[in-house]
Parts: C-alpha cells; structure tokens; sequence
C-alpha cells in the first residue's frame, strides 16, 4: 500500500510507532518515475 | 526543524522529530478516541488547530470536540481552531491538484507563527481519497513530496 510508505510514523491499532515501511521521498520519487516508464512524474 | 518546547503526544507516545502520521481507524469512536487528546493538548498549549474533514462530518466534530471540553466556538471564533472541508483544501474546483495542495500545506504552517501560534496540529480526514475523483492517482506523490516540506516545520501533520 504506496500510502503508508510516505509516512515515517504511522498509528495502527491504536499505536504510535516509527513506520517500518517508510520510503524517504528522493527513492520514492525514482520509484514513480521508474513504474512511469522513465518520464518525470 | 527540531521540534520547538512544545510537546506533542499522540496515541499514549510523544511525537519526536518525525512528525508526518498516518493513521488508520476502524471507527469514528476509535479515531476520536485517539485523536481527542491530541487536540485538545495543543488548544490548551495555545496552539493552532488546522482540521480538513468531510463537510458531512462538521457538526459531528464540533459535538465530539465540545464532549472532550474544547471551547470549540471560542476557538472557532478566535481563529486558534480553524475548520476546512475537503472542498476548501484538497478538493478545491472539484479535484485534486497536488501542486495547490502542497502550495496550501505550506501557506498553512508559514502561517503560525505570523498568527502568533507556537505551533499548528494540522489534521486530515483522507476518506475523499477512497472515491473515484479526478487527479486521485497523484495523492501518493503528494503524499511524498509532502516529506520535503514538513521536515522544514515542527508542526504534526496526521
């Protein structure tokens, strides 16, 4: 779920806690990029 | 930016550097329930609150902040609560334009300070987002891009 990994803290269960699944943004961005064929996104 | 004096709890932890939370509910209760507290913590240090929600929900969320004992109308009145509808904020001209967007989150939290407010706990209802709207697939890239922003502000953003 693309959602929860552009956070860095996530409340789940009614818990605070440092996200495990975060994705620093400049990464994430490349990723957009890469599924997008390369274009910018 | 290091988070100013002001200390910022959330759901029983306190909330460090990283201030960009997801959260997910199974219910208004269990939102409320966590979320209350938060508010009504940063009204009572003075902060500004800054709430997107469903326009559906407005009087259910004055009612539920009222419950807590949050002079909601003062602070409506005064401008330290601060209420949006998704139409006022994401979904402004009928869609969502990540760039407005991202144009508004800054406009917001440039904007404490210049109130006089040591900090805003902005607060958004994201369910606009389950429903088929024009520029919808953009919200992850929005959503990341807010990462560059918010470092820059010791303002939570949930």
């Amino acid at each position: 779920m693309d959602i929860l990994r552009t956070h860095p803290m996530v409340i789940i269960g009614g818990i605070l806690q440092e996200n495990p699944f975060f994705v620093p943004p400049e990464e994430f961005l490349r990723e957009l990029r890469s599924r997008n064929g390369g274009r910018p996104v | 930016m290091e988070p100013t004096g002001h200390a910022v709890r959330l759901a029983g932890a306190e909330l460090k550097t990283s201030r960009h939370v997801c959260a997910f509910f199974h219910s208004p209760d269990e939102l409320y329930r966590i979320l209350l507290p938060f508010i009504k913590e940063g009204i009572e240090q003075g902060e500004k609150a800054f709430h997107i929600i469903d326009p559906k929900l407005r009087a259910e969320h004055l009612r539920r902040l009222r419950e807590a004992g949050v002079d909601a109308d003062g602070a409506e009145a005064s401008g330290q609560l601060e209420i949006r509808a998704w139409q006022e904020a994401y979904l402004r001209g009928g869609h969502f334009d990540q760039d407005a967007m991202l144009a508004l989150i800054e406009e917001v939290l440039r904007s404490g300070p210049q109130q006089g407010f040591p900090l805003i706990r902005l607060m958004a209802n994201m369910e606009w987002a389950l429903e088929d709207r024009p520029g919808v697939d953009d919200l992850v890239e929005y959503e990341t891009r807010l990462n560059f922003i918010l470092p820059r502000y010791p303002d939570p953003v949930i």
